[in-house]
């Protein structure tokens, strides 16, 4: 016999998405339930990128594949806060040429810069925002002189990083203690399974340790990441228009070694973008321990040969675009849904173009040499030799990312749109999607940022209309 | 002598720990990072990454007359280049799977960077 809770209100999934929208419910006077699939640990637990923090905190120890030509591997947060707790907080507003071209590709009401500006205020007095005092670390120096010397734009970006206490504003920081404050009710380690409409209410399944439990609500958001949300909403009988349209921002990856130290231990993140060539492809600096310069050169022994000597000197870097489209599918008796995706020729152009920019601006910065993190690709003595390499290099590439989002997208076009323009599922009885599903293509900025606005904008909205 | 899952990821974490020179980490903890990976991916894929595993250590036995977990080191890491640079997409993959987690856990025992 399963366990029976009532709430007024269930979020499934603690991430920016579904965090932003319990924290609002609970503050507005609604009992609320918050059950996350993953464990409730704090910030500090693990290490940054470390192994532990992979295996504990990570969906599926951090092997998630869209198969493809070429695939694409990525990563997602699988523990109360979700994605905002592994990443590293970099932090943009959605820029308003994308608001403006989704709100006319997908028909979005109410879908401006300034209609969104207050959203973003109110969720960066909660979940704040800062610039890195002083200057930047070498590492994300080099690439801001790089881009200079070419005549390049380059910034450093924000962070949701509250850099006087040393702390990241994760959700389990921000949004999730607020959530508590306001009488909020967290279920960790525990799995919706089946979401289904009974009596007017709805129903939540789902597996808490070795247990069922039943969860009775009145409203139910669903905010599992983009690419849980389409597998549950599949899984219970929603089809219309979920799971067709993923996206991603792929990377392509690239390792300098320079003329002097750059990279210190104990080093701020770093921060430099060059963002003057997106849509078509951005720029930035990685996080760039041995660990993560050894993964990333994992097809590349020559450079990777160099790490114990030399890892001092060298600096990991990506450049991204939002090449391919994908969906997710169920398959028969297996908990995690199988992803496909294809890509159009021109996005993979662009993006190796990208990582050519790349590249250039490393050997403007200084760099003796710059390996493209591409298995059996040459390790580059000199900016000349980027004319040399292979025209397509999609044969040995493996794609990574770890922005997904646009599973399920919001506007009042019915047949691309999986929900109306505020989160609504069409034909849902009132069903609403609250995260990243919901955007309506990539954000082509980095997206945490406009998944809490979106996530807020549509709760006050659910919230006016007392769930109707 | 039977193909042996975790015995041909110890030996595999071994070899390539042999061939990383100055990562700190040991092959012990890599494979145990390997395997706690493994049981954590998504269910569908530990199926076929088992079956070709099992395959790769099998693969020496006609012409050796042992699995690949029973070899000397430098014929490990023989076998794992050849399978490395295949024309076979498959078999790139496999060892692209194996090296980036092994790789990874190996250089994350360095204390000295952040
Ligand atoms: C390594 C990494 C680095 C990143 N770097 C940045 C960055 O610097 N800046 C930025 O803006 N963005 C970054 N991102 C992306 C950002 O974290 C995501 O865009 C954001 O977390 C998406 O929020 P969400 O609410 O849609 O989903 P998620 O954060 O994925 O949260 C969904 C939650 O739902 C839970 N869940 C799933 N299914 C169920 C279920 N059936 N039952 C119960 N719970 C369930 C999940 O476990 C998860 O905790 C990064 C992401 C990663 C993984």
């Amino acid at each position: 016999m399963a366990d029976r809770l009532r709430t007024d209100v269930a979020v499934i999934g603690s991430g920016p998405g579904g965090a932003v929208t319990a924290s609002l419910c609970a503050e507005a006077g609604y009992a609320t339930l918050l059950i996350e699939d993953g464990p409730d640990l704090p910030l500090e637990a693990n290490a940054h990128f470390s192994g532990d923090e992979i295996l504990s905190k990570y969906r599926n120890a951090g092997i998630a594949m869209a198969f493809g030509k070429p695939s694409v591997s990525f990563v997602e947060g699988r523990c109360v806060g979700g994605g905002s707790e592994v990443n590293r907080g970099l932090y943009h507003r959605t820029p308003a040429y994308v608001l403006e071209q989704w709100s006319r590709s997908h028909r979005v009401d109410h879908l401006t810069e300034a209609a969104l500006a207050p959203h973003f205020d109110a969720c960066e007095q909660t979940a704040r925002i800062s610039r890195l005092p002083g200057t930047a670390p070498d590492l994300s120096q080099r690439l801001g002189d790089g881009a200079a010397r070419l005549g390049w734009d380059a910034i450093a970006a924000p962070r949701l990083y509250d850099y006087g206490a040393g702390r990241k504003q994760s959700m389990s920081e921000t949004f999730v203690p607020r959530f508590r404050q306001a009488g909020g009710r967290l279920i960790a380690d525990c799995r919706a399974t089946r979401i289904r409409r009974l009596g007017g209410k709805w129903e939540v399944t789902a597996r808490q340790g070795r247990g069922d439990l039943t969860i009775e609500a009145d409203a139910l958001f669903v905010a599992c990441g983009a690419v849980q949300t389409p597998a549950l909403l599949r899984r219970s009988g929603f089809r219309r228009n979920i799971g067709n349209s993923l996206r991603f921002h792929p990377m392509m990856k690239a390792v300098a070694l320079f003329d002097a130290s750059v990279n210190r231990p104990g080093d701020p993140d770093p921060v430099h973008q060059i963002k003057m060539f997106e849509p078509r492809f951005g720029i930035g600096c990685s996080i760039s321990s041995p660990a993560l310069l050894a993964l990333a050169l994992a097809g590349n022994p020559q450079m990777r040969a160099r790490i114990g000597s030399d890892a001092a000197r060298m600096g990991l870097y990506y450049v991204q675009n939002g090449t391919g489209h994908a969906r997710v599918r169920n398959l028969p008796a297996m908990q995690d849904p199988l992803v496909s995706i294809r890509h159009e020729e021109e996005e993979l152009d662009q993006l190796y173009d990208g990582l050519k920019h790349l590249m250039r601006a490393l050997f403007a910065a200084g760099a003796e040499a710059v390996q493209p993190c591409i298995r059996g690709f040459p390790l580059l003595r000199s900016v000349d030799e980027i004319a040399a390499l292979p025209a397509q290099p999609w044969r040995s590439a493996l794609l990574t990312s770890v922005h997904v989002f646009a599973s399920c997208p919001m506007g009042e076009d019915m047949s691309l749109c999986a929900t109306d323009s505020w989160g609504r599922v069409h034909g849902g009885d009132g069903l609403r999607i609250a995260d990243a599903s919901l955007m309506c293509g990539p954000t082509i900025a980095n997206p945490q940022g406009s998944v809490m606005a979106i996530a807020h904008r549509n709760a006050l909205h659910a919230l006016e209309r007392r769930f109707a | 002598m039977w193909p042996d899952f975790p015995a041909t990821v110890r030996a595999l974490a071994e070899a390539i720990a042999d061939r990383e020179t100055g990562a700190a980490g040991s092959p012990e903890a890599a494979a145990a990072f390997v395997l706690a990976s493994f049981r954590g991916m998504p269910a569908y894929l530990r199926p076929p990454l088992r079956a070709a595993t099992l395959f790769f250590d099998a693969w020496p036995a006609i012409r050796r007359g042992r699995p690949f977990h029973r070899l000397p080191v430098d014929l490990r890491l023989r076998q794992f280049d050849a399978w490395e640079r295949s024309p076979i997409g498959p078999a790139r993959m496999l060892t692209t799977f194996f090296a980036s987690l092994i790789v990874f856990s190996l250089w994350s025992n360095d204390g000295a960077h952040g």
